[in-house]
């Protein structure tokens, strides 16, 4: 029998309602609709009656009056004539929708079905979500049903694309797509989540109904202790659901095998034993023995002495070594009493349960398979089996199981591993937080999560399977205090190498590709480092991947990196602003670029992309950060602080010991002036690769993974920053950069020089006067480069750019304007011409760009319609070449809206 | 170029080897087999640059290292000219190999199509050092040159499977470093240069919707490829053979610490290994210095080694002159197998342990050799063939030597012995011996079945692993000693055990009085398992005697996992 499953929501909103659910607003549609009781028209379900008036003994057949009755008034026995009476078409009954009725057959309203989402177990395809067209048509798949109170207030939002955070380090998603339950009042809130993330459902006219699912819930509430503090508990949970099960079987919590993971019995479980540090080429995974422990279960009937016939379950419990079930191993380097696996050798294990040797409990009493192996140093472990493999080539794809803490080489940490085998089926977090505000000056927020992945043991003789799991926990603690002119900061983090906010979510089909990350996984955080609307990788059922990332290179959110503001689609430009003739002007290159680099990793890290979810802190890092300032004038801030991290699953440490000085005075009637310098003392073998914009000269911009060189191993680091642009003088503006980096290498490192310098110096002045109609805007830039790159083969460059700029501008009648340009390049090598050459660097070169354009703005046909036409030539003269003349021509229109 | 050469007079060290043993050479001087004749497979080994040497291949300034890239496996491919230009996979690969075949006639054309970003990508098949990579067409279209492109490069390291996996797709996020660019380029012959640097994959894109060809690409460098690899064939000894040591000639060039050698060996008893992998042992643990003895099993008949050049440094590199390895043939005895009994103990407590050997078809022996992980307290007894029979011992700290009658045939030998073990699977390995005849080598006893008697059928002994210390019985014996000159109980013999280490720890001893005061600490020193012991005069780190008391000895042992101490008390009156 089916029944119907009221864990997941049905969602009936009348569109033409208010939104609440119920029979508030109902409206009254006289006599034409309903049956009418005593005076009022009623929709409740009650079924037919009996009706007095036809209990007429008749041979004659007679039918009780319905709709062409109630609604046109013709009769039974009735000739149609309609020469008196013209004939009107019949009106549709329906055009006003469907009559809905809640679980109770309360009546609900009478509209159309905008969203509904059910379970039904045990049946196939009991899993359904059905978003109607209406549901994108009508609402942008968005609609709220809200409700408040005094200070009681409520909301359920159900959409696709709903900006959701419960906490960093838990939820954040810039698109999720299911229902988001609020309720919050003075004191308490509290949100619920829920979505079908395996599928959950496109707009359209048929629902998406599926056997095998993945549904996430979660929970976030907070109370507020006192006046100060809020504490907080969360709980959010993602399992595979499988609706031929019936319900409540087994723990709903810990997920279900979908039909696909219990298709087939396992065969065959692989382990594989590796080197977590393979860089040292030592101290890998050390195996010294293993076996694996088998339990099963069967039933046997016997008969009682009572002659009874009784059913028992019959449990075994057998050890390879016991029955001579040894696996196959291949790889690994032996050494006296252990196999080891050093640098990129692995040690490859295959219990083969199909090999005629196999004398165990037949494989389909099997319900539990632990492997036990001795293992020391720095292992790493990964499980798989013939029934987790990837799609395409059915290959075994290896999670991993154990990871060693640190990077242990001596033995010293050996011990007995047991590890269960079995596929994913779900994964948890619960976690608490802390906040308070203002206590004692301080604010302070704590967060401590553990997540929990399941796995079960497929054997498609059980419709229940032995449950394992694996726990990670993170923590993170800010303290905070403001007292003029003191202030002080501290943080201290720790993220396991295993937690993880991912969830494996299952296919129709019950499949799961184990390696796609684009098709079977939902992020519950997502990796979107520029902070848009786009999660920045691919993942299914998500728009993405977000191929223009770029964090803290776009000021004014207009999704187009500043470096290169004048490309859009439908007019590519591949040429850097800071490259390209007059807009080089103000635009100056990244390098000139300055902020923190709290990683050492060469980048600003506000200015960093990487490929991991969105957590406040790395995984698999702990450690500390705490500083310490005053403000020794309102403008001027001195900081001194100390970072300490470790990598957990490796013996990779930094420590960074820094100042910070920053000045940012406006002096009036003169200009402004901005100092910063911050030195650190950095010891750092924690390598952060990221991945960056890059924008080539004449290619489309994409990103590139960047590694992180390990330049900091024990180095002192300075970096300084000056500017002071100047505004004394009315129309003339006078900009002055200077950046200083040096990175001293207190050992010497291959390949690496001992100092790494870049000094860059950038001048720039501009005038604007106007004569008359003519407006005149002579401009002047000087950038000076000396750098000696980190890399020893990289050549030093010594380097200096001279542009002049003169643009003249003439207003012509009313709304057009002749603008013409002149830019002059000197730039020179400050080095032997032979070297420039022979080192590969851009030789000297004189350019020349001339550009003139005309432009007319006007209205038209509701547009702000601009008019351009012009041309530009440039010539370039580079030293011991040709000169090149080169020269484009355009007219262009733009229409614009304001 | 700071050349180090590691002078070895390998013949030398042949004709110092006894007659029955036999050495099989391989390159130097010609007296063995060839490097190039004893290769089965080493496609980026240079045999040619030096007569007699290998070494891996080194580039040399204007070798065009294009011109072997499918030779050595590498792949010259397109991720989207198939769709774009509308070709067959066969036609589309000619032309793209028609860029690195030296051939002016041929060449790979984008002509009368209106797209950009046509990628090229090539895999140069290993990692190699460039610094100018150039392309052109042909003489007689000299105008369809690249208007527009972008040049990007991977050093094969960094991210080298997501970049291997993404050589036939287009990529979202590139791990390839633009070296070059230009957008409006107005040269047929493209020629980039830039620092020298390791070189795996090249990718090149059109960005300009002009006709465009290329002739050949040429790619330049030098250096060393960081890595190579050397496979021998199976030497085939047409018997049963032991193995003696394994050496091998070298000369490292530039920096010695940015180039490795590392060497390996297996053996079988079948003439392929991969048509019957079971019957080979696998790869050994790569040898620490020439000269080693050979790890892999014996006796068998079949015999394989193979050389990994690793190289940091585009201008390190090793060259190898000459590898030999010892054979004896035939060997001892057709099989010995062995097994211990006890398999588990008790750690770090003396044990007597059964240690019994099953010989066949025995050309003779007269000597038994045990490693033993502590010190050998006696020996007990020894039995052939159910007899108990005379012999004389030698016992070390971390072994036994039993000699006795010459024996031949099948033999059964057991011997019992007391020793402790320290470590969790301890292998007891052995091997007999025949000191009659001259030059013999040892022959190790393998594990099996040689006492049905017992159960295990091998030489490994466990200990529990629950609870387990590293540092144990810490003691001082006498406990309480009297130096003061009488000549009686003047020392204390202080020792103890070090469990479970796989690798060397620091170890510190110190003595400190009841007040936690230091008097002596012992030098620390890097130590693995095993039974340490140390006499004590009772005097301090100045000579002086100490005053009569009891006195706390600390042992520390400081290992990857942490710092674990152990004390005892130790007294001294007077």
């Amino acid at each position: 029998m089916a029944k119907r499953n009221l864990l997941l929501l049905t969602a009936l909103i009348a569109a033409a309602t208010s939104g609440v659910l119920g029979a508030q607003g109902r409206e009254d549609y006289g006599s034409r609709l309903g049956v009418q009781r005593g005076g009022e028209v009623s929709y409740e379900p009650i079924g037919p009656g009996v009706l007095f008036d036809a209990l007429d003994p008749a041979v004659r057949r007679w039918y009780a009056p319905q709709e062409l009755y109630q609604l046109y008034g013709w009769q039974q026995w009735e000739y149609t004539n309609y020469a008196r009476d013209l004939y009107q078409r019949y009106v549709s009954s329906d055009i006003e929708g469907d009559y809905f009725y809640d679980l109770y057959g309360s009546f609900i309203n009478r509209g159309w079905l905008i969203y509904d989402w059910s379970q039904n177990q045990p049946q196939q395809f009991g899993s359904t979500v059905f978003k109607t067209s209406r549901f994108s048509a009508w609402f942008n798949e968005l609609v709220i049903a809200s409700d408040q109170k005094g200070q009681n207030n409520l909301a359920l939002t159900i959409g696709s694309k709903i900006r959701t955070t419960l906490t960093p380090m838990t939820f954040s998603k810039p698109v999720f797509d299911g229902i988001q339950a609020d309720f919050q009042s003075d004191k308490y809130s509290l949100t619920v989540l829920m979505s079908r993330i395996s599928s959950p459902g496109l707009a359209r006219t048929v629902s998406v109904e599926t056997t095998n699912s993945t549904n996430l819930l979660g929970f976030y509430g907070t109370t507020q202790i006192g006046d100060f503090v809020e504490v907080g508990g969360l709980y959010i949970n993602a399992h595979n659901s499988q609706t031929l099960l019936e319900s409540f079987e087994g723990n709903p919590w810990t997920g279900s095998l979908t039909v696909g993971q219990n298709l087939e019995h396992v065969g065959q479980v692989f382990i594989r034993l590796s080197d977590d540090s393979p860089e040292d080429r030592e101290g890998g995974a050390a195996l010294f023995s293993w076996d694996i422990i088998i339990e099963s279960e069967t039933e046997v009937a016997r008969e009682t002495e009572a002659g009874e016939r009784v059913v028992e379950v019959e449990q075994e419990t057998v050890r390879g070594s016991q029955i001579g079930f040894e696996p196959v191993i291949d790889g690994g380097l032996q050494r006296l009493g252990f196999l080891a696996a050093d640098g990129n050798e692995r040690i490859e294990m295959t219990y083969d349960f199909r090999s005629p040797s196999y004398t165990g409990p037949d494989l389909s009493t099997i319900r539990r398979v632990q492997i036990e192996l001795v293992v020391a140093n720095d292992y790493h472990i990964e499980m798989s089996s013939d029934r987790q493999l990837n799609i395409p080539e059915g290959q075994p794809v290896f999670l991993t199981a154990k990871r060693a803490a640190g990077n242990v080489r001596d033995g010293s940490n050996l011990g007995l591993l047991r590890l269960d085998y079995g596929l994913p089926t779900g994964n948890d977090i619960y976690g608490f937080t802390l906040e308070a505000r203002g206590v004692l000056g301080f604010d302070l927020y704590a967060e401590f999560d553990r997540s929990r992945h399941y796995r079960k043991y497929p054997n498609r003789a059980f419709s229940t399977h032995h449950t394992a799991s694996d726990q990670a926990n993170a923590y993170m603690i800010n303290l905070s205090k403001k007292s003029y002119p003191y202030f002080f900061f501290a943080e201290t983090y720790s993220m396991d190498y295993n937690y993880g906010t991912t969830s494996l979510i299952a296919s129709p089909s019950g499949d799961i590709d184990y390696t796609d990350p684009t098709t079977n996984y939902y992020e519950w955080v997502d990796d979107n480092d520029d902070q848009d609307r786009i999660p920045d990788w691919l993942r299914l059922n998500q728009f993405g991947p977000d191929l223009r990332i770029f964090p803290g290179w776009d000021e004014n959110l207009d999704f187009i990196s500043d470096f290169n503001q004048n490309d859009n689609e439908f007019r590519p430009n591949f040429v850097p602003d800071y490259e390209e003739p007059f807009l080089r002007y103000h635009v100056d290159r990244p390098e000139f670029l300055f902020g923190m680099d709290m990683n050492n990793n060469f980048w600003i890290d506000r200015f960093e992309n990487d490929e991991d979810p969105d957590y406040p802190y790395d995984r698999n890092r702990r450690g500390y950060n705490a500083y310490f300032g005053m403000h020794l004038t309102p403008e001027m801030r001195l900081t001194a602080g100390y970072k300490q991290e470790r990598v957990l699953s490796a013996k990779k440490r930094e420590q960074t010991a820094y100042g910070v000085i920053t000045w940012d005075k406006d002096i009036a009637g003169v200009g402004r002036l901005r100092v910063f310098d911050m030195f650190k003392r950095v010891e750092d073998e924690i390598a952060d690769n990221v991945v960056q914009w890059v924008q080539p000269t004449g290619a489309p911009g994409a990103l590139q993974r960047i590694e992180d060189p390990l330049a900091a191993l024990n180095t002192y680091i300075n970096s300084a920053f000056v500017s002071f642009d100047y505004t004394a003088i009315p129309g003339l503006t006078v900009t002055n950069k200077l950046k200083y980096d040096i990175w001293h290498q207190n050992d010497a490192q291959p390949d690496m020089r001992e100092n790494f310098q870049f000094f860059g110096l950038i001048n720039k002045a501009e005038f604007r006067r106007t004569l008359g109609r003519v407006v005149l805007a002579p401009k002047i830039k000087n950038e000076h480069r000396r750098e000696a790159p980190l890399l020893s083969t990289d050549p030093v460059r010594k380097e200096n750019a001279l542009l002049l700029f003169l643009i003249g501008e003439v207003a012509i009648l009313t709304s057009s304007e002749l603008r013409a340009g002149l830019e002059y390049t000197i730039f020179s090598q400050l080095e032997d011409a032979e070297k420039v050459r022979a080192l590969g660097l851009s030789p000297d070169y004189r350019e020349t760009v001339f550009a003139i354009q005309y432009s007319n703005t006007g209205a038209y046909l509701g547009y702000s319609l601009t008019t351009q036409m012009g041309l530009r030539i440039s010539r370039i003269d580079r030293q011991g070449e040709d000169a090149f003349t080169g020269a484009s021509q355009f007219v262009t229109v733009y229409a614009g809206l304001d | 170029m700071r050349i180090q050469r590691n002078a070895l007079a390998l013949m030398g060290l042949l004709a110092a080897t006894a007659l029955a043993t036999e050495n099989i050479v391989v390159g130097g001087d010609g007296n063995g087999a060839t490097w190039r004749e004893a290769a089965a497979v080493a496609p980026i080994i240079d045999f040619s640059t030096r007569a007699g040497w290998i070494q891996p291949r080194r580039v040399a300034e204007n070798t065009n290292i294009a011109a072997g890239i499918l030779e050595r496996g590498g792949r010259v491919t397109s991720p989207n000219a198939q769709a774009v230009l509308r070709l067959t996979s066969d036609v589309l690969a000619e032309r793209l190999h028609s860029m690195v075949d030296g051939d002016p006639n041929t060449a790979f054309e984008a002509k009368d199509v209106v797209a950009t970003g046509i990628l090229l990508v090539v895999d140069l098949g290993a990692r190699f050092g460039v610094n100018h990579i150039r392309f052109f067409p042909r003489q007689a279209f000299k105008s369809d040159f690249m208007k527009g492109y972008v040049l990007s490069i991977n050093d094969g390291a960094f991210g080298a499977d997501i970049v291997a996996a993404s050589v036939d797709k287009l990529p979202d996020k590139t791990l390839l470093t633009v070296m070059a660019q230009d957008g409006s380029n107005s040269r047929d012959t493209i020629d980039v240069r830039f620092p020298l640097q390791y070189v795996r994959y090249i990718r090149l894109e059109s960005t300009q919707r002009f006709n465009w060809e290329i002739d050949e690409l040429e790619i330049f460098g030098s250096g060393f490829v960081p890595e190579a690899d050397y496979l021998s064939e199976v030497f085939d000894m047409e018997q049963e053979a032991l193995w003696g040591r394994l050496q091998w000639a070298t000369e490292q060039v530039g920096l010695p610490q940015r180039s490795r050698l590392v060497v390996r060996t297996r053996s079988g008893s079948s003439p392929s290994p991969d048509d019957e992998p079971a019957s080979w042992s696998p790869w050994s643990t790569p040898y620490q210095h020439s000269g080693d003895p050979i790890l892999s099993p014996a006796p068998r008949r079949y015999f394989q080694f193979s050389m990994a050049f690793e190289s940091d440094g585009l201008e390190d590199g090793m060259a190898v002159d000459s590898l030999a390895f010892e054979v004896f043939r035939p060997a001892l005895a057709q099989s010995i197998i062995g097994e211990i009994w006890p398999q588990e103990v008790a750690v770090g407590v003396d044990t007597s342990f059964v240690y019994t050997i099953e010989v066949a078809e025995a050309r003779g022996f007269d000597r038994l050799e045990i490693d033993t992980p502590a010190p050998v307290r006696a020996v007990r007894e020894l039995r052939v063939d159910g007899q108990a029979i005379a012999f004389s011992e030698e016992l070390g700290a971390n072994g036994l030597r039993v000699s006795f009658e010459h024996q031949t045939g099948d033999r059964s030998l057991q011997v019992v012995f007391d020793t402790a073990v320290l470590r969790y699977e301890t292998v007891f390995t052995g091997r007999l011996l025949d000191t009659t005849r001259e030059g013999a080598l040892p022959q190790l006893i393998e594990s099996g079945n040689a006492a049905p008697d017992f159960a295990g059928d091998d030489l490994t002994v466990r200990v529990p692993l629950k609870g387990q210390r590293l540092v144990h019985r810490v003691s001082a014996t006498p406990a309480i000693f009297t130096p003061n000159g009488d000549g009686i109980n003047e020392y204390t013999t202080i020792s103890y055990d070090l469990l479970y280490l796989t690798g060397q720890a620091p170890v510190s001893l110190r003595l400190y009085d009841l007040a936690r005061n230091p008097v002596v600490a012992w030098p620390a020193a890097g130590s693995a398992s095993g039974r340490f012991e140390l006499a004590w005069d009772g005097r301090d780190a100045q000579g002086a005697l100490l005053p009569p008391g009891i006195y706390i000895l600390q042992v520390a042992v400081e290992t990857d996992s942490g710092t674990e101490r152990t004390s005892s008390a130790v007294a001294i009156a007077y």
